[in-house]
């Protein structure tokens, strides 16, 4: 367990290492100059050049990185080109932002996929079933941000209840975090009913029912258990998901969260800004990953050899 | 197949769908009753059975049905294309990882699981940064991970099959590895990437709207379905039919390619049935 829990450890640190430089890279060989963003642009080139140069930007790319991997491991993160706020200090504000959106959607997503997939596999192609089949289809399809306009245009436009963008009490959660849970509601609720029907037809099944356990007590005490197997272990692929698809939803309601602020800061050219919160959107979605081996590993331990 | 692909209903109903909207969006060019970039600010916004306009006109008074359909035949380019890309290079380094084992597995197998760490949205938003918003750095992105996919999944499946009796049988004959691999091999795990490779054509298809539609992806005046859903976001309460019509192709056209992919699913691997 100890040489599996490593070897993800070093894997997750070169594919760190290798997504620092590309993202670094990616954007320094695009056209733009955050330079343009900080100066009036009637500034002087005399002006340009002495800010290139305190910001290190005249450096060839490959000398860039060095100085700012050399940074880091003094401590020195850097902060915005544009506001001056801390690199750690955006980090957290924006990644708790978007944190609290995947979480309360995965949240959503559970508490009515699990009854729902449950309740389907019971009633196998009930009227029940296919109508939870139906809105699982539907909900795959729907575009998401497309869904958040029509609510937008419902909840927002027409009917006033709810704020339609930025953030601040609960409500401003509500629209944003539905959206989201849609897709991973839709994924979840046809994987519990797969894995309830597989269950069901297994042995045990059939012993708990010549033993005499109510039927209820079988499906609800051992069935369900067994069937949760499989959704427990993707939760950290669907988290990791769900922070990388939250780009989307957050730009429609302007929720100010890492995805919403990272392609903010890319077209803005903050480098510093772009680069932290590429980096810790890649380290969120790795330790997602970790964690789904983690889960593997502990539920069959064949797996934890590799 | 066709024989099976028909036997359930919702199935057949996806495949009809698909074949009906990827037939349209391939004669686009010659079905459309108007150029889609052609503006009429005199009929600006005019809803859907007006006269001449069959699916009405946006704000810049342009056909709607020809943008949609320009816009169906881009989404299929960008989901069938990139998916093909992806499929060809992922099941050539899995087929290799899968057959050869060893030191070429350990090295391409690394590889993906790089790949694979990386989320699609961040590459596509780094790509985009660099190369400026457009088409090209769009499927780029999703063609950079979603090989990946493919490797994996052929990787696993030629794992399994280089134990089986019939390759040994033909080892043993002596015939050559690339023989084995093209003729033995390849066939028997063509299904299960061509199943992931439908869910993949829906999903490219999905992500390529959502970047359009907040304006990284397909540039105006070019019509994407996803651009025309973000710019009539700004007429949402003058006409709603503008946002709607879009937004339903494209639920239409995931919703049918998703349904083609289980009953391809159930076809080819029927252990998978319900699921």
């Amino acid at each position: 367990m100890i040489g599996f829990i490593l070897k993800r450890l070093l894997y997750t640190i070169v594919v760190m290492f290798i997504a620092s430089v590309a993202i670094f890279y990616a954007l320094r060989v695009a056209p733009g100059d955050p330079v343009n963003a900080i100066l009036n642009p009637t500034a002087m080139e005399q002006a340009r050049a002495a800010l290139r140069a305190r910001l290190g930007l005249d450096l060839p790319i490959w000398e860039q990185y060095f100085v700012y991997v050399k940074h880091i491991f003094q401590g020195d993160t850097g902060e915005s080109l544009l506001t001056g706020k801390t690199i750690p200090h955006v980090l957290a504000t924006y990644g708790l932002r978007s944190l609290v959106l995947a979480g309360t959607a995965l949240l959503i997503a559970y508490a009515i996929a699990i009854p729902l997939g449950v309740l389907a596999a019971v009633r196998r192609n009930s009227i029940w079933d296919q109508a939870a089949m139906f809105f699982a289809n539907l909900g795959m399809g729907i575009p998401s941000f497309w869904l958040a306009l029509l609510l937008i245009l419902l909840f927002g436009a027409t009917l006033h209840w709810l704020p339609i963008e930025g953030s601040g009490d609960l409500r401003h959660l509500i629209l944003p975090a539905s959206v989201l849970s849609v897709e991973s509601l839709a994924v979840t609720m046809r994987l519990m009913r797969s894995s309830m029907l597989e269950q069901l037809g297994q042995d045990y099944v059939r012993t708990l029912r010549a033993k005499g356990v109510r039927g209820r007590r079988i499906i609800w005490v051992h069935v369900v258990r067994n069937a949760l197997i499989p959704i427990i272990s993707l939760t950290g692929l669907r988290i990791g998901w769900l922070i990388g698809y939250a780009v989307i939803v957050e730009t429609v309601f302007r929720w100010p969260g890492l995805g919403y602020e990272l392609v903010d800061s890319v077209i803005r050219r903050d480098y510093p800004v772009a680069q932290g919160l590429s980096l810790l959107l890649t380290l969120a979605v790795l330790s997602a990953n970790f964690l789904a081996n983690m889960a593997y590993a502990v539920v069959d331990p064949r797996l934890r050899k590799g | 197949m066709w024989r099976r692909l028909a036997a359930n209903r919702l199935v057949l109903l996806g495949t009809v769908i698909t074949v009906v909207i990827v037939t349209l969006g391939i004669l686009a060019p010659w079905i459309s009753p108007d150029d889609y970039a052609k503006q009429d600010l005199l009929s600006s916004l005019e809803p859907p059975l007006s006269k001449g306009h069959l699916l009405g006109t946006d704000q810049l008074g342009r056909d709607t049905l020809s943008r949609i359909l320009h816009g169906i035949r881009l989404s299929i380019f960008v989901g069938f294309v990139i998916t093909a890309i992806s499929l060809f290079f992922g099941g050539l380094l899995g087929l290799a990882a899968g057959y050869y084992r060893g030191k070429v597995d350990t090295a391409i197998s690394a590889v993906i699981d790089i790949f694979w760490g990386f989320p699609l949205i961040l590459v596509a938003v780094l790509l985009v940064g660099a190369l400026g918003p457009g088409l090209l750095a769009l499927m780029l992105a999703v063609g950079l991970i979603n090989w990946a996919g493919f490797a994996r999944v052929m990787r696993g499946e030629v794992l399994a099959l280089r134990e089986r009796e019939f390759v040994e049988a033909a080892r043993a004959l002596g015939i050559n590895d690339l023989r084995i691999m093209w003729r033995h091999v390849l066939p028997h795990a063509v299904p299960a990437t061509l199943v992931l490779g439908s869910y993949y054509v829906a999903l490219a298809i999905i992500f390529e709207a959502g970047f359009s539609f907040i304006g990284m992806g397909v540039q105006p005046p070019n019509p994407s379905l996803g651009q025309m859903i973000g710019e009539a976001r700004n007429y949402m309460l003058v006409d709603s039919w503008l946002m709607t019509i879009p937004g339903v192709t494209i639920a239409v056209l995931v919703i049918a390619l998703n349904l083609l992919g289980d009953g391809l699913r159930d076809i080819f691997d029927p252990r998978l049935k319900d699921n």
